[in-house]
Protein backbone atom coordinates (compact mmCIF):
# COMPACT_ATOMS: atom_id res chain seq x y z
CA UNK A 1 0.00 0.00 0.00
CA UNK A 2 3.10 2.20 -0.52
CA UNK A 3 2.59 3.41 -4.27
CA UNK A 4 3.83 7.01 -2.98
CA UNK A 5 5.96 7.85 -6.09
CA UNK A 6 4.40 8.65 -9.86
CA UNK A 7 4.38 5.96 -12.32
CA UNK A 8 6.95 7.00 -14.78
CA UNK A 9 4.77 5.59 -17.75
CA UNK A 10 2.22 8.13 -16.70
CA UNK A 11 4.23 11.29 -16.79
CA UNK A 12 3.54 13.22 -19.29
CA UNK A 13 4.62 11.71 -23.05
CA UNK A 14 5.14 15.23 -24.71
CA UNK A 15 7.39 17.65 -24.05
CA UNK A 16 5.44 20.62 -21.61
CA UNK A 17 7.59 24.11 -23.06
CA UNK A 18 8.11 26.19 -19.78
CA UNK A 19 6.91 29.63 -20.36
CA UNK A 20 8.96 32.00 -22.33
CA UNK A 21 10.90 34.68 -19.73
CA UNK A 22 8.43 37.04 -19.07
CA UNK A 23 8.76 40.26 -20.31
CA UNK A 24 6.42 43.47 -18.72
CA UNK A 25 6.05 44.92 -22.59
CA UNK A 26 5.18 41.27 -23.97
CA UNK A 27 2.88 41.29 -21.41
CA UNK A 28 1.38 44.41 -21.63
CA UNK A 29 0.95 43.84 -25.56
CA UNK A 30 -0.69 40.34 -24.57
CA UNK A 31 -3.39 41.89 -22.44
CA UNK A 32 -4.30 44.51 -24.65
CA UNK A 33 -4.94 41.79 -27.42
CA UNK A 34 -6.96 40.13 -25.08
CA UNK A 35 -8.83 42.94 -24.32
CA UNK A 36 -9.55 43.46 -28.26
CA UNK A 37 -11.22 39.97 -27.73
CA UNK A 38 -13.14 40.68 -25.26
CA UNK A 39 -14.45 43.41 -26.04
CA UNK A 40 -18.20 42.24 -26.10
CA UNK A 41 -17.99 41.93 -22.14
CA UNK A 42 -16.06 45.72 -21.90
CA UNK A 43 -19.77 46.53 -23.82
CA UNK A 44 -21.59 44.69 -21.46
CA UNK A 45 -20.18 45.60 -18.44
CA UNK A 46 -20.39 49.42 -19.41
CA UNK A 47 -23.99 49.13 -19.80
CA UNK A 48 -24.61 46.81 -17.23
CA UNK A 49 -22.48 49.52 -14.72
CA UNK A 50 -24.93 52.48 -16.09
CA UNK A 51 -28.08 50.57 -15.64
CA UNK A 52 -27.16 49.50 -12.23
CA UNK A 53 -26.50 53.09 -10.51
CA UNK A 54 -29.47 54.35 -10.43
CA UNK A 55 -31.46 51.00 -10.40
CA UNK A 56 -32.88 51.57 -6.94
CA UNK A 57 -33.77 55.45 -6.92
CA UNK A 58 -37.42 56.82 -7.54
CA UNK A 59 -35.71 59.67 -10.11
CA UNK A 60 -33.10 56.84 -11.87
CA UNK A 61 -31.72 58.50 -15.03
CA UNK A 62 -33.15 61.84 -14.12
CA UNK A 63 -29.76 61.93 -11.68
CA UNK A 64 -27.31 62.39 -14.61
CA UNK A 65 -28.43 66.30 -14.43
CA UNK A 66 -29.21 66.44 -11.18
CA UNK A 67 -25.69 64.96 -9.80
CA UNK A 68 -24.01 67.92 -11.07
CA UNK A 69 -26.39 70.63 -11.05
CA UNK A 70 -26.74 70.12 -6.95
CA UNK A 71 -23.17 69.68 -6.18
CA UNK A 72 -22.68 73.00 -8.29
CA UNK A 73 -25.64 74.57 -6.41
CA UNK A 74 -23.77 74.12 -3.24
CA UNK A 75 -20.94 76.06 -4.18
CA UNK A 76 -22.87 78.43 -5.68
CA UNK A 77 -24.36 78.47 -1.87
CA UNK A 78 -21.54 78.78 -0.01
CA UNK A 79 -19.12 81.17 -2.78
CA UNK A 80 -21.30 83.46 -4.21
CA UNK A 81 -24.05 83.90 -2.05
CA UNK A 82 -22.48 83.13 1.79
CA UNK A 83 -18.95 84.63 1.11
CA UNK A 84 -20.10 87.09 -1.70
CA UNK A 85 -17.34 86.18 -4.21
CA UNK A 86 -17.54 85.01 -7.98
CA UNK A 87 -19.28 87.09 -10.92
CA UNK A 88 -22.42 86.25 -12.43
CA UNK A 89 -22.05 83.36 -14.49
CA UNK A 90 -20.42 81.78 -11.71
CA UNK A 91 -22.85 78.62 -11.28
CA UNK A 92 -21.60 78.00 -15.08
CA UNK A 93 -18.10 79.16 -14.27
CA UNK A 94 -18.28 75.90 -11.13
CA UNK A 95 -20.15 73.40 -12.95
CA UNK A 96 -17.71 73.81 -15.63
CA UNK A 97 -15.37 72.74 -13.34
CA UNK A 98 -16.79 70.26 -11.53
CA UNK A 99 -18.17 68.03 -14.02
CA UNK A 100 -14.18 67.84 -15.45
CA UNK A 101 -13.01 66.90 -11.81
CA UNK A 102 -15.63 64.49 -11.29
CA UNK A 103 -14.46 62.72 -14.70
CA UNK A 104 -11.30 62.68 -12.96
CA UNK A 105 -12.21 61.68 -9.53
CA UNK A 106 -15.08 59.72 -9.71
CA UNK A 107 -13.68 57.84 -12.90
CA UNK A 108 -10.50 56.92 -11.27
CA UNK A 109 -12.28 55.84 -7.96
CA UNK A 110 -14.90 53.79 -9.64
CA UNK A 111 -11.92 52.52 -11.72
CA UNK A 112 -10.68 50.81 -8.23
CA UNK A 113 -13.74 49.91 -6.35
CA UNK A 114 -14.99 48.25 -9.51
CA UNK A 115 -11.55 46.09 -9.93
CA UNK A 116 -11.95 44.71 -6.81
CA UNK A 117 -15.55 44.28 -6.69
CA UNK A 118 -14.99 41.56 -9.31
CA UNK A 119 -12.84 39.64 -7.19
CA UNK A 120 -15.11 36.57 -7.31
CA UNK A 121 -15.22 36.68 -11.21
CA UNK A 122 -11.08 37.35 -11.16
CA UNK A 123 -11.02 33.78 -9.21
CA UNK A 124 -13.09 31.92 -11.15
CA UNK A 125 -12.66 32.90 -14.96
CA UNK A 126 -9.44 33.65 -16.94
CA UNK A 127 -9.86 37.07 -18.79
CA UNK A 128 -8.16 40.20 -19.32
CA UNK A 129 -8.43 42.05 -15.76
CA UNK A 130 -7.62 45.23 -17.42
CA UNK A 131 -11.58 45.22 -19.07
CA UNK A 132 -12.76 45.69 -15.41
CA UNK A 133 -11.20 49.52 -14.82
CA UNK A 134 -11.56 50.27 -18.24
CA UNK A 135 -15.46 49.72 -18.39
CA UNK A 136 -15.73 51.53 -15.27
CA UNK A 137 -13.98 55.05 -16.85
CA UNK A 138 -16.08 54.04 -20.01
CA UNK A 139 -19.02 54.59 -17.90
CA UNK A 140 -17.49 57.66 -16.64
CA UNK A 141 -16.94 58.98 -19.96
CA UNK A 142 -20.23 58.35 -20.87
CA UNK A 143 -21.30 60.33 -17.82
CA UNK A 144 -19.35 63.07 -18.83
CA UNK A 145 -20.43 63.74 -22.34
CA UNK A 146 -24.09 63.73 -20.92
CA UNK A 147 -23.21 66.59 -17.99
CA UNK A 148 -21.12 68.42 -20.54
CA UNK A 149 -24.29 68.70 -22.71
CA UNK A 150 -26.12 69.61 -19.70
CA UNK A 151 -23.29 72.96 -19.38
CA UNK A 152 -24.30 73.62 -22.48
CA UNK A 153 -27.80 74.10 -22.01
CA UNK A 154 -27.92 75.74 -18.91
CA UNK A 155 -25.75 78.53 -19.74
CA UNK A 156 -27.78 79.39 -22.54
CA UNK A 157 -29.77 81.89 -19.60
CA UNK A 158 -26.52 82.77 -18.77
CA UNK A 159 -26.28 84.72 -21.99
CA UNK A 160 -23.37 82.30 -22.80
CA UNK A 161 -24.75 80.68 -26.49
CA UNK A 162 -22.67 77.21 -27.60
CA UNK A 163 -20.03 77.78 -30.46
CA UNK A 164 -17.99 75.79 -32.89
CA UNK A 165 -15.61 76.26 -29.66
CA UNK A 166 -17.53 73.50 -27.67
CA UNK A 167 -15.90 71.33 -29.96
CA UNK A 168 -12.74 71.61 -28.95
CA UNK A 169 -13.77 69.90 -25.58
CA UNK A 170 -13.36 66.56 -27.28
CA UNK A 171 -9.77 66.77 -27.33
CA UNK A 172 -9.03 68.48 -24.02
CA UNK A 173 -11.55 65.61 -22.84
CA UNK A 174 -9.33 62.61 -24.46
CA UNK A 175 -6.48 64.27 -22.35
CA UNK A 176 -8.32 63.90 -19.05
CA UNK A 177 -8.94 60.31 -19.98
CA UNK A 178 -5.52 59.33 -20.55
CA UNK A 179 -3.95 61.01 -17.52
CA UNK A 180 -6.99 59.35 -15.50
CA UNK A 181 -6.73 55.93 -16.74
CA UNK A 182 -2.91 56.15 -15.87
CA UNK A 183 -3.24 56.68 -12.37
CA UNK A 184 -7.13 54.46 -12.16
CA UNK A 185 -4.88 51.77 -13.33
CA UNK A 186 -2.22 52.16 -11.02
CA UNK A 187 -4.07 52.36 -8.28
CA UNK A 188 -6.78 50.04 -9.14
CA UNK A 189 -3.52 47.05 -8.80
CA UNK A 190 -2.36 48.64 -5.76
CA UNK A 191 -5.65 48.61 -4.00
CA UNK A 192 -5.70 44.85 -4.67
CA UNK A 193 -2.66 44.68 -2.05
CA UNK A 194 -3.73 47.36 0.12
CA UNK A 195 -7.04 47.70 0.36
CA UNK A 196 -7.23 51.40 2.57
CA UNK A 197 -6.21 52.79 -1.33
CA UNK A 198 -10.17 53.68 -1.48
CA UNK A 199 -10.66 55.47 1.61
CA UNK A 200 -6.99 57.16 1.13
CA UNK A 201 -8.04 58.47 -2.45
CA UNK A 202 -11.20 60.03 -1.01
CA UNK A 203 -9.06 62.25 1.28
CA UNK A 204 -6.32 63.08 -1.69
CA UNK A 205 -9.14 63.50 -4.10
CA UNK A 206 -10.67 66.33 -1.77
CA UNK A 207 -7.15 68.51 -1.13
CA UNK A 208 -6.73 68.11 -5.31
CA UNK A 209 -10.12 69.64 -5.88
CA UNK A 210 -9.40 72.90 -3.69
CA UNK A 211 -5.79 72.67 -4.98
CA UNK A 212 -7.30 72.81 -8.90
CA UNK A 213 -8.84 75.74 -10.20
CA UNK A 214 -12.83 74.38 -9.51
CA UNK A 215 -14.06 77.04 -7.05
CA UNK A 216 -11.56 80.11 -8.65
CA UNK A 217 -9.54 81.24 -11.20
CA UNK A 218 -5.73 80.53 -11.46
CA UNK A 219 -5.48 84.42 -11.14
CA UNK A 220 -6.18 84.11 -7.86
CA UNK A 221 -3.08 82.31 -6.96
CA UNK A 222 -0.14 84.28 -5.87
CA UNK A 223 2.11 85.04 -8.58
CA UNK A 224 5.10 83.20 -6.40
CA UNK A 225 3.19 79.97 -5.86
CA UNK A 226 2.14 79.98 -9.83
CA UNK A 227 4.77 78.28 -10.92
CA UNK A 228 4.68 75.37 -8.58
CA UNK A 229 0.68 75.90 -9.06
CA UNK A 230 0.70 75.12 -12.22
CA UNK A 231 2.07 71.57 -12.04
CA UNK A 232 -0.87 70.07 -10.93
CA UNK A 233 -2.41 69.81 -15.05
CA UNK A 234 -5.79 70.58 -14.02
CA UNK A 235 -4.57 74.10 -13.64
CA UNK A 236 -4.45 73.58 -17.30
CA UNK A 237 -7.64 71.40 -17.60
CA UNK A 238 -10.02 72.89 -16.25
CA UNK A 239 -9.22 76.75 -17.54
CA UNK A 240 -9.02 75.31 -20.79
CA UNK A 241 -12.84 73.96 -20.59
CA UNK A 242 -13.76 77.04 -19.51
CA UNK A 243 -12.33 79.11 -22.84
CA UNK A 244 -13.87 76.94 -25.14
CA UNK A 245 -17.22 76.84 -23.65
CA UNK A 246 -17.62 79.90 -21.95
CA UNK A 247 -14.51 82.83 -23.22
CA UNK A 248 -15.02 81.11 -26.87
CA UNK A 249 -11.35 81.35 -27.42
CA UNK A 250 -8.70 78.90 -28.06
CA UNK A 251 -7.50 76.70 -25.13
CA UNK A 252 -3.84 77.19 -24.23
CA UNK A 253 -2.68 74.74 -26.44
CA UNK A 254 1.02 74.88 -25.56
CA UNK A 255 -0.05 73.58 -22.24
CA UNK A 256 -2.48 71.24 -23.11
CA UNK A 257 0.42 69.28 -25.55
CA UNK A 258 2.90 69.21 -22.07
CA UNK A 259 -0.01 67.85 -19.98
CA UNK A 260 -0.76 65.77 -22.69
CA UNK A 261 2.64 64.57 -22.75
CA UNK A 262 2.66 63.82 -19.15
CA UNK A 263 -0.75 62.02 -18.94
CA UNK A 264 0.68 59.38 -22.12
CA UNK A 265 3.78 58.69 -19.70
CA UNK A 266 1.18 58.29 -16.42
CA UNK A 267 -0.82 55.99 -18.15
CA UNK A 268 1.97 53.70 -19.57
CA UNK A 269 3.42 53.57 -16.73
CA UNK A 270 -0.06 52.82 -14.31
CA UNK A 271 -0.31 50.49 -17.53
CA UNK A 272 2.25 48.46 -17.01
CA UNK A 273 2.17 48.39 -13.31
CA UNK A 274 -1.22 46.79 -13.89
CA UNK A 275 -0.28 44.35 -15.89
CA UNK A 276 3.19 43.50 -13.90
CA UNK A 277 0.57 42.99 -10.53
CA UNK A 278 -1.90 41.01 -12.79
CA UNK A 279 -0.77 37.38 -12.02
CA UNK A 280 -1.55 37.96 -8.13
CA UNK A 281 -4.59 38.97 -8.30
CA UNK A 282 -6.23 35.70 -8.48
CA UNK A 283 -3.94 34.58 -5.76
CA UNK A 284 -5.37 37.87 -3.42
CA UNK A 285 -9.08 38.76 -3.68
CA UNK B 1 2.93 18.69 -28.84
CA UNK B 2 2.77 16.44 -31.55
CA UNK B 3 0.22 15.66 -33.91
CA UNK B 4 0.14 11.79 -33.14
CA UNK B 5 -0.68 12.56 -29.15
CA UNK B 6 -4.07 12.70 -27.78
CA UNK B 7 -3.04 14.52 -25.11
CA UNK B 8 -5.18 17.09 -23.69
CA UNK B 9 -3.66 18.32 -20.38
CA UNK B 10 0.23 17.96 -19.47
CA UNK B 11 1.76 18.89 -16.25
CA UNK B 12 5.52 18.53 -16.02
CA UNK B 13 6.51 20.05 -12.24
CA UNK B 14 4.25 22.06 -11.83
CA UNK B 15 4.52 23.83 -8.68
CA UNK B 16 2.15 27.14 -7.37
CA UNK B 17 3.38 29.40 -4.76
CA UNK B 18 1.56 31.50 -2.60
CA UNK B 19 2.86 34.35 -0.48
CA UNK B 20 1.86 34.49 2.79
CA UNK B 21 2.81 37.86 3.43
CA UNK B 22 0.64 39.25 0.49
CA UNK B 23 -2.49 37.92 2.37
CA UNK B 24 -6.35 38.76 1.15
CA UNK B 25 -7.54 41.30 2.58
CA UNK B 26 -4.17 43.26 3.92
CA UNK B 27 -4.14 46.82 4.78
CA UNK B 28 -1.22 49.47 5.19
CA UNK B 29 -1.36 49.72 8.84
CA UNK B 30 -0.81 45.79 8.79
CA UNK B 31 2.48 46.39 6.63
CA UNK B 32 3.77 49.37 8.34
CA UNK B 33 3.77 47.06 11.48
CA UNK B 34 5.62 44.27 9.77
CA UNK B 35 8.31 46.76 8.35
CA UNK B 36 8.71 48.71 11.96
CA UNK B 37 8.53 44.91 13.50
CA UNK B 38 11.50 44.07 11.08
CA UNK B 39 9.38 41.24 9.78
CA UNK B 40 8.95 42.52 6.18
CA UNK B 41 12.82 42.79 5.68
CA UNK B 42 13.46 38.97 6.06
CA UNK B 43 14.23 36.84 2.79
CA UNK B 44 11.69 36.34 0.54
CA UNK B 45 11.48 32.71 1.00
CA UNK B 46 11.06 32.73 4.59
CA UNK B 47 7.07 33.43 4.24
CA UNK B 48 6.46 31.11 0.88
CA UNK B 49 4.05 28.42 0.69
CA UNK B 50 3.56 26.04 -2.39
CA UNK B 51 0.40 24.56 -2.44
CA UNK B 52 1.45 22.84 -5.07
CA UNK B 53 4.87 21.06 -5.98
CA UNK B 54 6.29 18.96 -8.42
CA UNK B 55 3.05 17.95 -9.93
CA UNK B 56 3.93 15.91 -13.25
CA UNK B 57 0.64 14.31 -14.81
CA UNK B 58 -1.03 14.20 -18.21
CA UNK B 59 -4.14 13.36 -19.48
CA UNK B 60 -5.51 11.65 -22.71
CA UNK B 61 -8.69 12.50 -25.06
CA UNK B 62 -11.72 11.05 -23.23
CA UNK B 63 -10.21 10.26 -20.01
CA UNK B 64 -11.80 11.09 -16.63
CA UNK B 65 -9.50 12.35 -13.93
CA UNK B 66 -10.21 12.29 -10.32
CA UNK B 67 -8.43 14.52 -8.40
CA UNK B 68 -8.83 13.21 -4.05
CA UNK B 69 -6.85 14.62 -1.41
CA UNK B 70 -7.86 16.50 2.02
CA UNK B 71 -8.70 20.00 2.81
CA UNK B 72 -5.67 21.97 1.70
CA UNK B 73 -4.18 19.74 -0.42
CA UNK B 74 -3.78 21.49 -3.42
CA UNK B 75 -6.90 19.89 -5.06
CA UNK B 76 -8.61 23.64 -6.07
CA UNK B 77 -5.18 25.37 -6.39
CA UNK B 78 -4.33 22.48 -9.49
CA UNK B 79 -8.33 23.09 -10.41
CA UNK B 80 -7.54 26.54 -10.90
CA UNK B 81 -3.97 25.87 -12.63
CA UNK B 82 -5.66 24.23 -15.35
CA UNK B 83 -8.68 26.44 -15.73
CA UNK B 84 -5.58 29.15 -16.28
CA UNK B 85 -6.65 31.31 -13.08
CA UNK B 86 -3.77 30.74 -11.63
CA UNK B 87 -0.47 30.92 -13.61
CA UNK B 88 2.82 27.70 -12.46
CA UNK B 89 5.02 29.43 -10.47
CA UNK B 90 7.34 26.52 -10.92
CA UNK B 91 7.56 24.11 -13.83
CA UNK B 92 4.85 24.25 -16.87
CA UNK B 93 1.47 22.81 -17.39
CA UNK B 94 -0.27 23.39 -21.03
CA UNK B 95 -3.60 22.23 -22.47
CA UNK B 96 -3.09 22.40 -25.94
CA UNK B 97 -5.55 25.45 -26.56
CA UNK B 98 -8.53 23.77 -25.39
CA UNK B 99 -10.73 26.10 -23.20
CA UNK B 100 -10.43 24.96 -19.63
CA UNK B 101 -13.60 26.11 -17.35
CA UNK B 102 -14.35 25.83 -13.71
CA UNK B 103 -18.50 24.29 -13.06
CA UNK B 104 -19.35 26.40 -10.66
CA UNK B 105 -22.71 27.39 -9.28
CA UNK B 106 -23.36 31.38 -10.10
CA UNK B 107 -21.19 33.09 -7.31
CA UNK B 108 -20.27 35.83 -10.07
CA UNK B 109 -23.65 37.25 -10.16
CA UNK B 110 -24.38 40.64 -10.31
CA UNK B 111 -27.38 40.78 -8.19
CA UNK B 112 -28.88 44.17 -9.06
CA UNK B 113 -29.00 42.51 -12.90
CA UNK B 114 -31.64 40.49 -13.93
CA UNK B 115 -31.55 36.77 -14.42
CA UNK B 116 -31.15 37.21 -17.92
CA UNK B 117 -28.56 40.10 -17.94
CA UNK B 118 -26.47 38.16 -15.52
CA UNK B 119 -26.16 34.78 -18.00
CA UNK B 120 -24.86 37.38 -20.50
CA UNK B 121 -22.43 38.66 -18.25
CA UNK B 122 -21.03 34.98 -17.36
CA UNK B 123 -21.10 34.41 -21.20
CA UNK B 124 -19.22 37.56 -21.63
CA UNK B 125 -16.38 37.07 -19.10
CA UNK B 126 -15.91 33.59 -20.86
CA UNK B 127 -15.04 35.80 -23.75
CA UNK B 128 -18.02 35.40 -25.72
CA UNK B 129 -19.54 37.21 -28.38
CA UNK B 130 -22.82 38.45 -29.02
CA UNK B 131 -23.77 35.98 -31.77
CA UNK B 132 -22.69 32.86 -29.57
CA UNK B 133 -24.66 34.52 -26.59
CA UNK B 134 -27.79 35.20 -28.18
CA UNK B 135 -27.87 32.23 -29.31
CA UNK B 136 -27.40 30.41 -26.11
CA UNK B 137 -29.70 32.44 -24.24
CA UNK B 138 -32.72 30.48 -24.56
CA UNK B 139 -31.83 27.05 -24.03
CA UNK B 140 -30.40 28.20 -20.64
CA UNK B 141 -33.91 30.22 -19.56
CA UNK B 142 -35.45 27.24 -20.50
CA UNK B 143 -33.36 24.74 -18.72
CA UNK B 144 -33.47 26.82 -15.65
CA UNK B 145 -37.48 26.91 -15.42
CA UNK B 146 -37.27 30.19 -14.06
CA UNK B 147 -39.71 31.33 -16.09
CA UNK B 148 -40.61 34.80 -16.10
CA UNK B 149 -38.77 34.95 -13.36
CA UNK B 150 -35.75 35.60 -15.56
CA UNK B 151 -36.34 39.23 -16.04
CA UNK B 152 -36.63 39.77 -12.17
CA UNK B 153 -32.94 40.79 -10.37
CA UNK B 154 -31.23 37.55 -9.45
CA UNK B 155 -31.21 39.51 -5.72
CA UNK B 156 -35.10 38.80 -5.36
CA UNK B 157 -34.16 34.55 -6.41
CA UNK B 158 -34.29 32.03 -3.48
CA UNK B 159 -30.89 30.01 -2.98
CA UNK B 160 -32.63 27.23 -5.54
CA UNK B 161 -33.49 29.65 -8.38
CA UNK B 162 -29.96 30.75 -8.18
CA UNK B 163 -28.47 27.29 -7.85
CA UNK B 164 -30.74 26.25 -11.32
CA UNK B 165 -29.39 29.31 -13.18
CA UNK B 166 -26.00 28.86 -12.20
CA UNK B 167 -26.06 25.08 -12.94
CA UNK B 168 -27.75 26.32 -16.46
CA UNK B 169 -24.94 28.81 -17.40
CA UNK B 170 -22.26 26.42 -16.30
CA UNK B 171 -23.41 23.44 -18.70
CA UNK B 172 -24.23 25.17 -21.27
CA UNK B 173 -21.66 27.04 -22.25
CA UNK B 174 -19.58 24.14 -23.01
CA UNK B 175 -15.87 24.14 -22.17
CA UNK B 176 -13.80 21.56 -23.98
CA UNK B 177 -12.28 20.56 -20.73
CA UNK B 178 -14.56 20.38 -18.14
CA UNK B 179 -13.51 20.73 -14.58
CA UNK B 180 -16.15 19.67 -11.79
CA UNK B 181 -15.74 20.61 -8.22
CA UNK B 182 -18.36 18.00 -6.48
CA UNK B 183 -21.18 19.40 -8.31
CA UNK B 184 -23.45 16.76 -9.83
CA UNK B 185 -27.14 17.95 -9.49
CA UNK B 186 -28.71 20.68 -7.77
CA UNK B 187 -32.60 21.57 -6.94
CA UNK B 188 -35.55 19.42 -6.32
CA UNK B 189 -35.71 15.53 -7.21
CA UNK B 190 -36.77 16.30 -10.74
CA UNK B 191 -34.80 19.17 -11.55
CA UNK B 192 -31.24 16.87 -9.47
CA UNK B 193 -32.48 13.94 -12.23
CA UNK B 194 -32.23 16.29 -15.34
CA UNK B 195 -29.02 18.09 -14.46
CA UNK B 196 -27.28 14.88 -13.57
CA UNK B 197 -28.80 13.72 -17.49
CA UNK B 198 -27.39 16.75 -18.76
CA UNK B 199 -24.13 15.74 -16.59
CA UNK B 200 -23.70 12.89 -18.52
CA UNK B 201 -24.61 14.56 -21.94
CA UNK B 202 -21.56 17.01 -20.86
CA UNK B 203 -19.50 14.35 -19.93
CA UNK B 204 -20.02 12.56 -23.20
CA UNK B 205 -18.86 15.41 -25.10
CA UNK B 206 -15.64 16.50 -23.35
CA UNK B 207 -12.56 16.11 -24.41
CA UNK B 208 -11.11 15.23 -21.15
CA UNK B 209 -12.77 15.79 -17.61
CA UNK B 210 -10.77 16.68 -14.10
CA UNK B 211 -13.07 15.86 -10.79
CA UNK B 212 -12.29 17.23 -7.57
CA UNK B 213 -14.18 14.81 -5.14
CA UNK B 214 -13.82 14.26 -1.29
CA UNK B 215 -15.89 11.21 -1.51
CA UNK B 216 -14.44 8.39 -3.48
CA UNK B 217 -17.16 6.29 -3.85
CA UNK B 218 -18.54 9.03 -5.69
CA UNK B 219 -15.57 9.55 -8.90
CA UNK B 220 -15.13 5.38 -8.51
CA UNK B 221 -17.54 4.65 -11.44
CA UNK B 222 -16.51 7.60 -14.05
CA UNK B 223 -12.45 8.21 -13.00
CA UNK B 224 -10.24 6.31 -15.66
CA UNK B 225 -7.16 7.55 -13.52
CA UNK B 226 -6.76 8.87 -10.19
CA UNK B 227 -4.49 11.58 -8.73
CA UNK B 228 -3.97 11.81 -5.19
CA UNK B 229 -2.35 14.57 -3.73
CA UNK B 230 -1.26 15.18 0.01
CA UNK B 231 -0.05 18.35 1.40
CA UNK B 232 0.40 19.86 -2.45
CA UNK B 233 2.51 16.92 -3.54
CA UNK B 234 1.76 13.93 -5.76
CA UNK B 235 1.03 11.15 -3.33
CA UNK B 236 -0.06 8.74 -6.13
CA UNK B 237 -1.10 8.97 -9.82
CA UNK B 238 -2.26 6.20 -11.96
CA UNK B 239 -5.24 3.41 -11.83
CA UNK B 240 -8.57 4.69 -9.91
CA UNK B 241 -9.62 1.72 -8.41
CA UNK B 242 -6.45 1.22 -6.11
CA UNK B 243 -5.41 4.68 -5.50
CA UNK B 244 -9.34 5.33 -4.67
CA UNK B 245 -9.88 2.09 -2.46
CA UNK B 246 -6.30 3.37 -0.88
CA UNK B 247 -7.45 6.64 -0.49
CA UNK B 248 -10.69 5.31 1.29
CA UNK B 249 -8.95 3.12 3.59
CA UNK B 250 -7.11 6.19 4.63
CA UNK B 251 -9.82 8.31 5.07
CA UNK B 252 -11.43 5.69 7.51
CA UNK B 253 -8.11 4.96 9.38
CA UNK B 254 -7.89 8.61 9.76
CA UNK B 255 -11.62 8.12 11.31
CA UNK B 256 -11.08 5.52 13.84
CA UNK B 257 -8.29 7.32 15.45
CA UNK B 258 -10.35 10.29 15.88
CA UNK B 259 -13.08 8.62 17.73
CA UNK B 260 -10.01 6.47 19.95
CA UNK B 261 -8.66 9.94 20.52
CA UNK B 262 -12.33 10.83 21.64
Amino acid sequence: MTSTSADPALAPAVDVAEAPPRSIVRDAVAELRAVARYRHLLRYLVSSSLKTEHANTVLGFLWWVLDPLLLASVYVLLVGVLLQRGGPDFPIFVVAGIIAWELFSKGSLNMVSGTVRKEASMRQVVFPKSVLPLSEIGAAAIHWAFAFSVLLVIAIPFGIYPSAYALLALPIVLVQLVLTLGVGFFLSAFNIFFRDTTRLMQYVFRIGFYLSPVLYPVSVVPERFRDLYLLNPFATLIPAYRDVVMEHRLPDFGALAIVAGGSIVVLILGYLFFVRCQPWFAKLV
Amino acid sequence: MSASSNIVIAARDLGIKYDLRLKRRRTLSHTIAQVIRGDASGSLGRDEFWALQGVSFALERGEVLAVVGGNGSGKSTLMLTIAGVLRPDAGALTTFGHSATLLTLGSGFQPDLTGRENIHLNAAFLGFGPEKIAASLEPIIEFSELGRFIEAPVSTYSTGMRARLGFSIATHLEPQILLLDEILGVGDASFKEKSSEKMDELMSRAQAIVVVSHNPQFVRDIATKALWLERGKLRALGDPAAILEEYAAEIRKARQQMKAVA
